[in-house]
């Protein structure tokens, strides 16, 4: 039985558990946080798949891929429930693009950017008045008075996600280990447990933000960070980029599909969570930073929720999380493929892409990379490269 | 001083030479191999970096200030930090101090706004800034209203040059009060003077160098542009051009059409002429 070990159980890691598994390859995952508070981006993130409204932020690939994703999430998630029975909350209903009328310029902005010579056609972005916005979001504040609405994107329960998959691979025989960091020896492109080498016939390094190298450790906040020897783990370029959310309940309110609020400086989201909770996030900051929320971040973001809609300085706070998307130079994902020479493969990069891109990106390393794991791989001189380099 | 300089590319400013006119912030890029690439075609002299929102810890730990650092070494451009975001004299001095501690450099773009959202310059705490600063020995570059009192104000104190803006910050307008400006330069022969903020297309860049500013200072119109790295280029152009024009000496205007080419031998031009 060919064996495989994945060294984070983030979106990607516990996608590739579940599939590996499922045909039959003998599955190992270890992660670093406990199995309570995981320190996945995946567990932070808003998991919106929305192509359209990354677009003038994202690389072109990104966008691309993200396209793809939105095909292949329904009939992933069908799957997925059909091998758990439990189904994942996946909300179909576009987005919302506003702006505050004395930032009208960004929405321009944005049309420029996302209604250009490569999108014919009105349907990925139709353009509303005031009347249009609160046909769509009735309770939302009426000083909107232009905006747009993407009817294609969509937006996943990640949570429920997260744990599907892993209950999921765990049927097929996959084994998941918590608490439980893996080193990797950079010299001699090792991945070691308690000092003894982790052996399997491929190792796929799903660790995200786990393999940045200059890693930022507040001494006040220890249980931020469970694995502290991080010194050799890093490949080239894999950075950190902080982001903060806030979670509040809001039964007053019904707001039924995420709503993107442009900023010159910030890129804001309002996402409904069901059972009147909100989510609103999200900060960025170039830095390796997973200490708790800052004041002057909930401020900004606390009277983001007010200006979106005066009824939500009411709600009460639930939660406010940090944690750190880990981005390439480009901010395009990278997938290393170094099996014939070291027996890995290296998929990371996904920066505040996660879920635009984790269903692409699992189909290229199924059809590809991973394609040959259950027969002998062939012998290649060319040594580890970036095979995820051209658009889809 | 600067502005008498022949050179359309370098001046000096405190005794340093600083290789362009182009001055290029670092915010807002797509990713940091774009903002690698956007520099590159800008070739700035200063680059100028915020530490506004960052711990000194947030700074330390931080690849993408190593990423920018790693390029300046590579070429002839210095870092700038500033103090975005201070709103009082005590909190841009605490920043600069900390700028100085991080990045080993004595420059600083002082900056003291009125309020987050006009983002406007606090004058009166400016000053008091900049004469803190200077006696700390940074040389410091306010960025300033384009008042003439507050721009001599700022000299006398040592500040090396004076800068500033065209119009509020981010809103691309280009210079707003031409005349003013004019003002400024021609009463502030020997100041350097770099035109901060407001500058949305190179038109407007070159509009200001035209009219004698030293340098420009800019980050939005690149880094939010379609194509960050085309535009840095056409905005180096631009300030070339402009600067060029400025030392070949602009006609005036005049109100009436004065030909060209003389009409006096074409066949019956006197019973054109008006």
């Amino acid at each position: 039985m060919t064996q495989a070990v994945i060294v984070g159980a983030g979106l990607m890691g516990r996608l590739l558990a579940w599939r590996l598994s499922k045909s039959g390859v003998k599955v190992s995952v270890y992660d670093a946080s406990r199995e309570d508070a995981s320190l996945s981006a995946a567990w932070t993130a808003a998991a919106m798949i929305a192509p359209i409204s990354e677009k003038p932020l994202c690389h072109p690939d990104v966008f691309q891929l993200g396209l793809r994703s939105l095909q292949l999430w329904p009939q992933l998630l069908a799957e997925l429930q059909r091998d758990t029975g439990q189904s994942v909350r996946y909300l179909r209903r576009g987005t919302l693009v506003v702006a505050h009328p004395s930032d009208a310029a960004e929405l321009t902005l944005f049309k420029n950017k996302v209604c250009d010579a490569e999108l014919p056609g009105e349907s990925y972005a139709v353009a509303l008045d005031q009347e249009g916005i609160a046909k769509k979001e009735p309770q939302l504040s009426t000083s909107f008075d232009r905006g747009f609405w993407l009817p294609d994107e969509a937006q996943v329960d990640n949570r429920t996600l997260l744990s599907a998959l892993s209950s999921a691979a765990e049927q097929y025989g996959a084994e998941f280990h918590y608490s439980a960091p893996v080193q990797f020896d950079g010299d001699r492109h090792l991945y070691r447990r308690d000092d003894s080498e982790l052996t399997a016939d491929i190792v796929i390094d799903c660790r995200g933000a786990g393999m940045v190298s200059r890693a930022h450790y507040p001494e006040q906040y220890p249980e931020q960070h469970p694995e502290k020897d991080r010194s050799t783990q890093s490949i080239e370029g894999i950075r950190g980029i902080r982001g903060e959310t806030i979670w509040v309940a809001c039964p007053e309110i019904e707001i039924h599909r995420p709503v993107r609020l442009l900023h010159p400086r910030y890129h804001l989201y309002l996402v409904p969570r069901g059972e009147g909770k909100y989510q609103l996030g999200a900060t960025e900051l170039e830095t390796n930073d997973r200490s708790p929320v800052s004041v002057r971040s909930a401020m900004e973001m606390l009277s983001a929720f007010w200006a979106l809609a005066p009824e939500f300085s009411e709600a009460r706070i639930l939660s406010m999380e940090t944690n750190l998307r880990p981005a390439t130079q480009d901010h395009r994902p990278v997938i290393i493929d170094d099996i014939h020479d070291n027996g890995r493969i290296v998929v990371n990069g996904l920066f505040r892409h996660g879920f635009l891109l984790a269903p692409a990106l699992l189909e290229k390393l199924t059809l590809g990379a991973l394609s040959g794991l259950m027969s002998l791989p062939k012998r290649s001189s060319t040594g580890p490269r970036r095979v995820y380099e051209t658009g889809y | 001083m600067a502005n008498t300089e022949s050179s359309t590319s370098q001046l000096t400013i405190a005794e340093t030479v600083i290789s362009s006119r182009f001055w290029l912030g670092s915010s807002d890029y797509p990713s940091p191999d774009i903002m690698g690439a956007a520099f590159a075609a800008a070739n700035p002299g200063f680059v100028t970096v915020s530490l506004r929102r960052q711990t000194a810890g947030q700074v330390k730990h931080n690849d993408y200030r190593h990423r920018i650092e790693e390029w300046l070494a590579s070429s002839r451009a210095k870092l700038l930090p500033n103090t975005a975001g201070a709103t009082s004299a005590k909190e841009a001095i605490h920043l600069a101090v900390l700028a100085r501690e991080l990045f080993n450099t004595q420059w600083i773009k002082l900056e003291v706004i009125g309020d987050d959202y006009s983002l406007q310059p606090d004058v009166f705490e400016l000053v008091a800034a900049a004469k803190e600063l200077q006696q700390q020995g940074f040389s410091v570059l306010p960025y300033c209203t384009d008042d003439l009192g507050v721009c001599e104000k700022l000299l006398s104190l040592g500040c090396p040059a004076v800068m500033p803006l065209a119009a509020p910050i981010g809103t691309g307008k280009g210079l707003l009060n031409p005349y003013q400006f004019q003002t400024l330069r021609s009463s502030l022969k020997e100041a350097v003077i770099v035109i901060d903020a407001g500058i949305g297309r190179p038109s407007q860049a070159m509009q200001a160098m035209e009219l004698g500013a030293d340098a420009v200072l800019l980050n939005t119109a690149v880094a939010k542009s379609n194509d960050p790295v085309a535009m840095a280029s056409a905005f180096a152009s631009a300030i070339e051009a402009g600067r060029r024009a400025y030392l070949a000496g602009v006609i005036p205007e005049r109100d009436r059409a004065v030909p060209s080419t003389p009409n006096a031998g074409l066949p019956f031009w006197h019973q054109s002429a008006p």
